[in-house]
């Protein structure tokens, strides 16, 4: 039986006595063997890695069809509710901003909103991927080699000037804790207004928190919440603290 | 519910996309009162069903005994309670009753870390023909038959998909041997 075949039926767990016999004594005399099994192994961890990744993109591509608009009701019957609460907000709001009790920690408000983007725009993508050296940036940066893939970003965009690079770049080096030399990239990346904006703003804002900037930062978290898609939620907490 | 489990492990994806926007809402909905935005949410929910389908594909599905929507809901509150845990909005999270119930689901999957040579191979293997990597998948990883990916990739018999197979693996292993410079 062709060493294939036999990987195959073992991976399934249909090897018969007699085939699972031949298989362990390969195994252990053959080397070509035992390294066909190791990659068949590795194989399978990392086409699963892949698949997952196919997955998450399919999801995005789920989520943006799905029509985000809020549940329409009758304005008019709560508006009294609407403007009485309105009130009490704003009185809470101006209280807390004049005593100004919880003085935020920024570092620690950073440190629990960062985490570093997915990698929504590109490739890994299954097949046809010629663009090796992006994919090499991105490979880096999937695997948490932070410093390395903000290397490779920065040698890309210089040739491509494609502007999610400068994004990713910056996360890079955010992850790396190199916050001032991304604080630039972030700025830059967001003159460009491409369609990663949102998110672009979102990093930027988190970078001048580390950095104890805390009043271009309110002004960011203000247009994000305003722009009402990414990380509204989670700007409107933000903003919360940092008043 | 055998069908469900069809359709996560083949992954059509019209029929997935199904299964995501029906669960999602309900999902959306039920996670309303732990008081997260909504795109730690829905984060969280798509965190859940990958795991979900990753337990499909190892057979951790096949023997439950609720169904599969309850199934996904026990990982996301798992994964809403970790979350709140790291943020460390809870005091009592080890005591609270229901992150005793949630912990019956054991293993709640976790992104592997590839080793050295792993990350080398996924190089490779995104160096192969697009019907390549798809068939490796669906054979390797997903574990489906080669009668089973012959019917879910259209291929006219059987025997077409096993050489097919073959010489994916020949080409993967020959790109290990004698790996292309970048950008050739």
């Amino acid at each position: 039986m062709e060493h294939e075949e036999l990987i195959d039926k073992y991976l399934q767990g249909t090897l018969s006595e007699i085939e699972k016999e031949q298989f362990d004594s390969l195994l252990e005399n053959s080397s070509i063997f035992s390294k066909n099994v190791a990659l068949i192994e590795n194989l399978k961890v990392v086409a699963g890695t892949e698949d997952r990744v196919a997955l998450r993109k399919q999801m995005a591509v789920f989520e943006s069809k799905i029509d985000n608009e809020p549940t329409v009701f009758s304005l008019l019957a709560y508006k009294k509710y609407i403007v009485a609460a309105s009130i009490i907000l704003l009185a809470v709001i101006a209280g807390l901003t004049f005593f100004n009790p919880f003085a935020a920690n920024t570092d620690q408000l950073y440190a629990s909103n960062f985490e570093p983007y997915k990698n929504v725009v590109t490739p890994i993508v299954r097949g046809d991927n010629e663009d090796s050296d992006e994919f090499k940036a991105f490979t880096l940066y999937e695997n948490k080699n932070y410093k390395d893939a903000a290397v490779q970003f920065e040698a890309l965009f210089t040739v491509t000037q494609r502007s999610y690079l400068l994004l990713y770049q910056a996360n890079a080096l955010l992850a790396d804790n190199q916050i001032k030399k991304a604080i630039p990239l972030l700025e830059k990346h967001l003159s460009y207004n491409d369609e990663l904006s949102e998110r672009g703003r979102w990093y930027l804002a988190l970078a001048y928190i580390k950095e104890k900037r805390n009043e271009e930062a309110i002004i960011l978290l203000n247009e994000i919440v305003q722009n009402g898609s990414f990380k509204k939620g989670s700007a409107e907490i933000l903003l919360k603290k940092l008043n | 519910m055998k069908e469900e489990l069809t359709i996560l492990k083949k992954g059509h994806h019209q029929a997935l996309e199904k299964l995501y926007n029906e669960y999602r809402s309900s999902f959306l909905q039920f996670a309303k009162k732990y008081d997260l935005d909504d795109d730690t949410l829905i984060d969280i929910y798509q965190d859940a069903f990958i795991a979900l389908r990753e337990h499909a594909i190892n057979g951790k599905l096949d023997s439950i005994k609720s169904t599969v929507k309850t199934y996904l809901f026990s990982i996301g509150k798992y994964k809403i309670y970790d979350h709140i845990r790291q943020q460390k909005k809870t005091v009592s999270y080890e005591n609270t009753i229901e992150h005793k119930e949630t912990s019956t689901i054991e293993e709640v999957f976790e992104e592997p870390q590839l080793t050295p040579e792993q990350q080398l191979l996924r190089q490779h293997f995104n160096r192969l023909g697009k019907r390549c990597q798809e068939v490796l998948t669906l054979f390797y990883y997903r574990g489906l038959t080669i009668d089973e990916i012959t019917q879910n990739l259209g291929y006219e018999n059987k025997n077409v998909v096993k050489s097919q197979k073959s010489r994916c693996l020949k080409s993967l292993k020959e790109l290990i041997k004698n790996p292309r410079p970048h950008g050739t």
